[in-house]
């Protein structure tokens, strides 16, 4: 028994999440495409504990993106269990409210509605909130002046520069106050030095916020400043 | 897009040309059934499958005589080409003139007997004619002896001359086409209308309201039919364009729809979305509509130099604007399912 708690001990010093609850559990995750044929994911089992900052790595085709997809909700999978934030995606019945409230997303191509000022794009994701418009813009202006875009606030995302519409699309993701931000590779239509910016600002909102952050890349520079580093292979997961 | 809010717009402006069309003939029957002291008009029972319009006149004379009428005056309606343009005439007794609601503003009333006439304002404005100038009708003089107006436009752009003469031009003596009646003081319409029917069942028909002209004339209700078929033509050919614009937008915004669903926008919101844009763009081409019907049919007949009277009501531009918004709906509901059913992965994938 006391060696037990020694053990438990020496883990919370290496992992200072151990004790923390999953906000991810996944068991046996199968997922695939065109009847059967391709196999993007095939019996993945993997579990991120709440505040995590972990970045999934493979090659192309390997089935990152797609758990990342199924991580959102935004698929759903075969066979398997998948629970995010303590709801159980195979069964919960309004996906779009799960996502509203409990993710945000940054895609590669940041993923912006172009006739929509910055300001619009930001205020999206809380339509589907309780906010009231006025409230609603306060907040957006707030998160543009989180990532140093307010002046740019009534631009449209033509008139900015790459990684500005990527500090942007960071600052529409924490517009419900999400607990796990879902980013499929945000650096990779960047050039290095803005996507190390951007990937400093993910890491500092990490810190800040204590949102769990869940980033797929290819790269493996990227992939080192997460806290843990996960590789999908032929759709299964490898720690 | 334009080309859908354009053709919709096309449709729109059929409608309220229509319409214009449909209540100025509607005004215009209303002024002249009111005009003068007339209390009703008598016609020709056109149900009774006879082709002719025109009335024997010696009913004029038995109608006269009938219990609770007080004056009957015989109308003879007829066209003529003067100069470049087509004069419309009406041949009525002199004693029956007050019947018309006419108001002589220049010179006097024509003589029965002799080649006068009379000339509405409007008609006098177009052939340039005055008091004392003559005009040719079928080969013979008349003479102008003085200038009338009642208000009612297709009135004021005709003439009125003595009954026999414009029969005789006509050769079609002792026919008139209607017949207005007045009664005496304390008599009922009702009772005088069914007497005159009674007496002349099957050949007569008497006219106290428009509602009476409607049920007795089929040509405005032909107005009004051809003008809803148009409505239904334009609905859906308005419906298809838009869902096919529709169609082609959500097809351009599938990315962006994606979007919106990885936010979290529940599919009523989607809908509603698409749903929207689509009756913000049936109602600016609505609007756009009316203005290109009231321009266009106020061109036509002034082109055509046609005597009709157009009526624009805010009814009318009330009933364009919920067609136009109905198509909108229609239009806008596939396309919305169709968005809102999109899955988000492919949505995002779509280049």
């Amino acid at each position: 028994m006391n060696s037990d708690v020694i053990v438990y001990e020496v883990k919370t010093v290496k992992n200072p999440y151990e004790r923390m609850e999953n906000v991810v559990e996944i068991e046996g995750l199968k997922k695939s495409y065109e009847n059967g044929k391709i196999k993007a994911l095939d019996g993945a089992d993997l579990k991120i504990k709440k505040g995590e900052f972990v970045s999934i790595i493979g090659p192309s085709g390997s089935g990152k993106s797609t758990l990342l997809n199924m991580l959102g909700a935004l698929d759903q999978p075969d066979e398997g269990k998948i629970t995010v934030s303590g709801h159980d995606l195979t069964k919960t019945k309004d996906l779009n409210h799960f996502r509203s409230k409990e993710i945000g997303f940054i895609f590669q191509l940041h993923n912006l509605i172009p006739n929509l000022t910055v300001l619009e794009n930001v205020e999206i994701p809380m339509y589907e909130s309780r906010l009231s418009s006025k409230k609603m813009h306060e907040r957006a202006l707030k998160l543009l002046d989180y990532v140093e875009l307010q002046e740019k606030a009534s631009r449209k995302p033509t008139q900015l520069s790459g990684g500005e519409r990527q500090r942007v699309a960071i600052a529409r993701a924490l517009a419900n106050n999400p607990s796990i931000i879902l980013a499929d590779e945000p650096t990779g239509s960047l050039d290095s030095k803005t996507g190390q910016i951007i990937l400093q600002r993910l890491k500092e909102i990490h810190e800040k916020e204590k949102v769990t952050l869940i980033m797929v890349t290819h790269d493996m520079n990227v992939a080192s400043m997460a806290e843990r580093t996960i590789e999908v292979l032929d759709g299964k997961i490898k720690t | 897009m334009a080309l859908a809010v354009v053709g919709i717009a096309i449709g729109i402006a059929t409608i309220v040309a229509l319409g214009m069309v449909t209540e100025g003939l509607k005004v215009s029957l209303e002024e002249q059934l009111k005009a003068g002291g007339a209390d009703f008009v008598v016609m020709k029972n056109t149900s009774s499958g006879s082709e002719s319009s025109a009335i024997k006149q010696n009913r004029v004379d038995e109608i006269a005589k009938m219990n609770g009428v007080k004056q009957a005056a015989g109308i003879y309606t007829s066209s003529r080409p003067v100069g470049e343009t087509t004069l419309g005439l009406i041949g009525l007794n002199q004693k029956d003139l007050n019947m018309m609601g006419a108001k002589i503003t220049q010179g006097k009333q024509y003589s029965d007997n002799k080649n006068e006439i009379i000339l509405g304002k409007l008609a006098s404005e177009k052939l340039k004619k005055k008091v004392g100038d003559t005009i040719t009708l079928k080969g013979e003089k008349y003479t102008i002896t003085g200038i009338y107006e009642t208000g009612n436009q297709e009135i004021d752009t005709s003439a009125v001359m003595p009954l026999s003469k414009l029969q005789k031009m006509d050769e079609n003596e002792n026919k008139v086409h209607l017949i207005y009646v007045k009664i005496n003081n304390g008599a009922d319409v009702k009772a005088v209308t069914k007497s005159v029917e009674k007496s002349y069942t099957k050949e007569l028909t008497t006219i106290a309201s428009l509602e009476d002209f409607q049920k007795a004339n089929d040509g405005l209700g032909t107005v009004e039919m051809a003008s809803t078929a148009i409505s239904l033509l334009a609905i859906i050919i308005g419906g298809i364009g838009i869902i096919n614009t529709m169609i082609m937008s959500v097809f351009e915004r599938t990315r962006e729809i994606g979007v919106l669903k990885s936010v979290g926008w529940r599919i009523r919101r989607i809908m509603g979305m698409i749903l929207g844009e689509s009756i913000v763009l049936t109602f600016l081409a609505g609007l756009v509509g009316i203005i290109l019907g009231v321009i266009g049919v106020e061109a036509i007949i002034s082109f055509t130099d046609t005597a009709m009277v157009l009526t624009f009501t805010p009814a009318l531009a009330l009933k364009a604007l919920a067609i136009a918004v109905i198509v909108g709906v229609i239009g806008g509901i596939y396309p919305a399912y169709r968005a809102s059913r999109l899955a988000p992965t492919e949505a995002l994938r779509y280049e």
